[in-house]
């Protein structure tokens, strides 16, 4: 439980996959070490996996939240992939619908979508 | 020793077996009887200190012989009848043992309270039992009513038909949720012009598994609102601008080709 | 018939812990996934709430059985600074730690029941249920 997240960059992308639940310190240090990276070098998007959460309470959707508005005051698109359906209900039943951020059934889809917008695709 | 006393477990369940035989109204095939009434016989019996059927393997045992018996469409009245033949044999032991009734009336009553309270355990578990067949058929009717069809790659069909409760509003969610993880489908078209009603529960639950959706990536078209759904709708003054709406399920699934860059096109045919 | 677990609350690593347990007997009561995770999140939330206002506290975690219906209860207790008005702390959007302020709102829209005793200066107790058949 204490390890930190890898953060790849694959082909200009920046890649996280959560892989599994996160103690709260964990959670702000993936968060800066995130910021630090995309911060430093923005490169072409960012794609977060969460199938691995099975529980998504109100202080993670707070901390993607503000993951998910710097990458917007940064210009850097972002999709969060792999959310379950368990955890969605239960967000949406909280009110928090995670208002203005993309969202993609898996990884693959996700990184699609970021590519397809960076070729100017409408999505 | 046990709540009959001097007299064996055996004797009674003998009494009793003979005198069922008599009776008209026990639906049991005969080959059963003398088990149904051993096992009972034995629950009242295990303890004297104890109410009847208070042993927890003896629950269980008897629990779950009783649900089977449900199960295979037999009745509770059968089991309380044989009950009272154990009284009935019981007492025709005593008397036929020359016992003075006067005196052996505190110890009768013992072994009435006994099957009174084994009576009253008989049908709570076959209660709990009806129970649990409803709520399986509720179950499946429910698996029947909501069906979730891949229509093509990327795209599921919910048609519903038929009144939603809160209930089933709650079972189309998870439904429709999980059918979109599982065919990884970018868009789901639900289609409601078989509901008759919906009030603003339902409306609310639509509106909810449509936001659940989208966090999963995953868009919804809801097609079929009626003329007189949708002035529910304006008159309830319910909220579905970010939802969005085709008055057909045609018109649904242009859309979500349109989203999902297909071109519907027909080709010449030259094999006929 | 019940069984209570308890479960003491003194480190951020205690919410995990407490909502895993919370999960795992809600599992066992026979609640579907999404009732898991519902329980799961609302017990996160309340000890989230313990850790950062209380600093510790305890979660007793109980199967309930009753004639007619089964569930889980949850007492979630704290003998922190207590939370002065009830009523604006269970408002939507409402939060002193700068949350989103969904916690305590949450966690009671997540569950059947919600109920809530605090008094200044003396302490926080939540209990909250969900059940499995309402009848």
């Amino acid at each position: 439980m204490n390890n930190r997240v890898p953060i790849l960059k694959v082909d200009n992308f920046w890649l996280v996959t959560i892989e599994e639940t996160l103690h709260d310190q964990s959670v702000i240090e993936f968060k800066e070490d995130l910021l630090h990276n995309i911060t430093r070098d923005a490169g072409a998007g960012l794609v977060i996996d969460i199938s691995a959460l099975e529980v998504v309470d109100s202080f993670v959707t707070r901390v993607l939240m503000e993951i998910s508005r710097l990458a917007g005051l940064l210009g850097l698109p972002f999709v969060l992939t792999g959310i379950n359906p368990a955890v969605a209900i239960t967000l949406t039943e909280m009110g928090l619908d995670l208002q203005g951020m993309a969202t993609a059934l898996n990884l693959q889809k996700g990184l699609d979508m970021l590519k397809g917008r960076a070729r100017g695709e409408p999505k | 020793m046990g709540v009959f006393g001097e007299i064996g477990p055996e004797t009674i369940i003998n009494a009793a077996v003979e005198l069922l035989k008599k009776e008209e109204r026990v639906d049991l095939p005969l080959s059963e009887i003398p088990g149904f009434t051993r096992d009972l016989c034995l629950a009242l019996a295990a303890d004297i200190e104890q109410p009847a059927f208070t042993t927890a393997e003896l629950e269980k045992e008897i629990t779950d012989k009783v649900k089977l018996l449900f199960a295979r469409g037999y009745h509770i009245e059968t089991l309380q009848l044989i009950l009272e033949k154990i009284l009935d044999g019981f007492i025709g032991i005593i008397q036929s043992q020359g016992t003075d009734l006067q005196a052996a009336v505190p110890y009768i009553s013992t072994v009435r309270e006994h099957i009174f309270s084994g009576t009253t355990f008989l049908l709570k578990t076959a209660l709990q039992a009806q129970r649990e067949v409803i709520e399986k058929q509720n179950e499946a009717l429910m698996e029947l009513s909501t069906p979730v069809i891949p229509l093509m790659q990327d795209i599921l069909l919910l048609p519903l038909i038929g009144t939603i409760d809160t209930r089933r509003a709650k079972e189309i969610m998870d439904n429709l949720l999980e059918g979109i993880v599982q065919y990884q489908a970018e868009v789901a078209i639900i289609d409601i012009s078989g509901v008759p009603v919906v009030d603003t529960q339902v409306a609310h639950h639509l509106i909810k598994t449509v936001k659940a959706a989208r966090l999963l990536g995953s868009r919804c078209i809801l097609v079929g609102i009626r003329p007189e759904l949708a002035q529910t709708i304006v008159r309830l003054g319910i909220d579905f601008q970010d939802i969005v709406t085709k008055n057909n399920l045609q018109a649904g699934l242009v859309l979500a080709f349109r989203w999902l860059g297909y071109k519907l096109e027909r080709v010449e045919r030259d094999d006929e | 018939m019940t069984s209570v677990q308890t479960l003491p609350i003194t480190s951020e690593y205690d919410i995990i812990t407490a909502r895993q347990a919370a999960r795992e007997l809600a599992r066992q009561i026979g609640f579907n996934t999404v009732d898991q995770v519902r329980i799961a999140t609302a017990v996160s939330e309340l000890t989230r709430n313990v850790v950062l206002y209380a600093g510790s506290g305890k979660v007793d975690i109980e199967a309930v059985a009753e004639e007619e219906r089964q569930g889980i209860v949850i007492t979630v207790s704290d003998r922190g600074p207590g939370i002065a008005d009830i009523e604006l702390a269970l408002r939507d959007g409402y939060s002193t730690s700068n949350g989103l302020g969904a916690g305590l709102s949450g966690a009671k829209r997540l569950m059947d029941t919600f109920d809530i005793e605090s008094r200044a200066g003396r302490g926080t107790t939540i209990r909250i249920g969900k059940w499995k058949h309402w009848k």
